[in-house]
């Protein structure tokens, strides 16, 4: 009978559905992300599935709201989102030789890999300091199939030491992305890498 | 002959149409717009409805009145002005190389499918075989049949447990009859499709179509190390005929009907232009290289090099990076600079690419000239900010 219960419960365990782990970051309080800091001002929750091998997820009222996501010393060679799949999902990668303006086009073919945007336009490109340093914002629209909600995005990029940092924002254009904007734009500025 | 050449020929041998007369490519006769019977197609015309009121408001709508005119007069003059009537057209922005039609009436039309179609000829093979569909009711005789068979595989699951008999062959063979039943109804359309467009002014062009989808397949599968697709039969489980199959079925059909009708390039082109760099751009970054790549030369090596397609062409290399390939950029910005119409993006290119490949005096140069030409393009800050650094 016990040998039943076992096979029973194991079973069971593999059966259930996979858990996605979430992580409260307090507020106000420094989040090390693995090279970047970044010191929110209300608390925000981390997901456990990370976007990319150098980056993390946060969200206050869950992904299809806000979203913000950071990624900390890309090495030349790695993409920003990760390449699960060559044959399936090809990611562009990062190389230490682009000018700022190539950070731009990286972005948005990386961005238009990971989540299958239909549309995407960049309404606006502008140098801008990233954690202390020299650097690009971007600012675009863009829509992700079947979805009837227009999406907003502001991403800041810069190279330090051959190294690529980004950090991004998005929610849909209806209320959210302007509510989350300033906060959005305080960590990016607060962020220390 | 080339392998490909001859696994057509094969094709051809598997998948010929039966002789066709004159008679057979006249356009059938209309009953005009189905109306939908009983509860349930009642149910599903109401589910299309509310899916189409809220493509009405997806912000990846084109919302181009002269685009969506061209975009009917193409339809209208394939399949007959009392056809088209029961059509509502939306072009959606999409990379992908597709279309579809609802049984309602609405016919959804990508982008993607826009930037890879070189005539009206060849936009008419495609709305020919989407209004098909909508005319033989496929969608719906799919629904009905997925459900019978489903039905039937359970019955027979149960019968099979009570009498114990193992009717799994019996169910697999029905499940078969599923993907079967939707390769047919696709078959039919292309058939009926070559009627529409007999009669029409514009000259069938199926083959050219098939052509192009297999081939981008083809180039698309080669970047991902996987092996390319050229079967000559269908699985069983595959929803659509092969594309030799479809290329031979078209080959063949264009053959018996002859070199009847216009393409209408040059209209195609005209009506198309405002919108091709757009469309060019998004394929650059939103398609994976190759496939990218592939979609360009076709067009290029029919319709000719323009300004806009040189431009794109350069992109492509510039976004792939690494040195050979910045070369490559470098060269055809160059050549795109010469030609008329260039955007001022191009400079853009060509100065970002000699940068990087450590010929900065030339970069300058050319990124300076393109703030000039752009004063106000939306990366002017950050351009100004390279040349100071």
């Amino acid at each position: 009978m016990r040998v039943l219960f076992f096979w029973l419960a194991l079973v069971l365990l593999a059966a259930a559905p996979a858990r996605a782990g979430w992580t409260l970051i307090p507020a106000r309080q420094a989040a090390e992300l693995g090279g970047i800091t970044i010191t929110p001002a209300n608390p925000w929750n981390q997901a456990s599935a990370r976007p990319g091998d150098r980056g993390v997820s946060w969200t206050r009222d869950g992904f299809e709201l806000n979203q913000f996501e950071v990624f900390a010393a890309i090495p030349d060679g790695m993409p920003i989102y990760r390449e699960r799949s060559r044959r399936s999902q090809p990611m562009p990668k990062f190389d230490a030789t682009m000018l700022l303006p190539d950070l731009t086009d990286l972005y948005e073919r990386s961005f238009r890999a990971q989540y299958g945007a239909a549309d995407f336009s960049v309404s606006e490109v502008a140098p801008t300091w990233f954690g202390g340093h020299p650097g690009l914002q971007i600012r675009y629209y863009y829509s992700l199939p079947q979805d009837e909600l227009g999406r907003q995005g502001l991403a800041r990029m810069a190279v330090v030491k051959g190294k690529l940092y980004v950090a991004s924002y998005t929610a849909p254009q209806l209320h959210y992305f302007a509510a989350g904007l300033t906060e959005a734009v305080m960590m990016m500025e607060g962020a220390r890498f | 002959m080339s392998g490909w050449r001859a696994l057509l020929a094969a094709a051809l041998s598997v998948a010929t149409p039966a002789a066709a007369s004159a008679a057979d490519f006249a356009r059938p006769p209309y009953a005009g717009a189905y109306q939908p019977q009983g509860t349930d197609e009642r149910g599903l015309w109401m589910e299309l409805g509310e899916a189409e009121r809220g493509i009405r408001e997806m912000p990846g709508l084109v919302r181009d009145a002269r685009l969506g005119e061209f975009l009917r007069g193409v339809l209208c003059r394939t399949v007959g002005r009392e056809r088209c009537a029961a059509v509502r057209i939306y072009l959606i922005q999409d990379n992908t190389f597709n279309a579809s039609m609802a049984p309602n009436g609405m016919m959804i039309v990508h982008t993607g499918l826009l930037v890879r179609l070189h005539s009206e000829a060849e936009l008419a093979a495609i709305f020919g075989h989407e209004f098909a569909h909508f005319e033989q009711r496929h969608t719906l005789q799919r629904m009905l049949n997925l459900r019978r068979s489903t039905d039937i595989i359970a019955w027979l699951g149960i019968a099979g447990a009570a009498a114990r008999v193992n009717t799994g062959r019996a169910q697999d063979s029905i499940a078969a009859g599923i993907f079967s039943f939707g390769r047919a109804n696709e078959t039919e359309a292309d058939l009926l499709s070559t009627r529409y467009v007999c009669t029409s002014p514009y000259r069938i062009r199926g083959s050219a179509v098939w052509g192009r989808v297999m081939g981008e397949d083809n180039a698309d599968r080669r970047e991902r190390g996987q092996r390319k697709r050229d079967k000559l039969a269908p699985d069983l489980t595959d929803t659509h005929p092969t594309d030799l199959q479809r290329i031979a079925f078209h080959a063949k059909l264009e053959q018996e009907v002859g070199a009847v009708g216009e393409d209408a390039v040059e209209s195609y082109r005209a009506a198309t232009a405002a919108i091709m760099p757009a469309l060019l751009d998004s394929l650059v970054k939103g398609v994976p290289y190759n496939a990218a790549g592939y979609v360009i030369n076709a067009r290029g090596e029919a319709l000719g090099w323009d300004a806009p397609l040189s431009f794109a062409r350069g992109e492509l290399y510039r976004l792939r990076g690494g040195p050979r390939n910045l070369a490559t950029a470098r060269e055809l910005y160059l050549g795109t600079t010469r030609m008329r119409g260039a955007p001022p993006e191009a400079w853009r290119g060509l100065g970002l690419s000699a940068m990087r490949l450590g010929d900065t005096a030339a970069g300058r140069a050319a990124l300076t000239e393109y703030l000039r030409r752009a004063p106000g393009a939306r990366d002017a800050a950050t351009i100004r900010m390279v040349l100071e650094n």
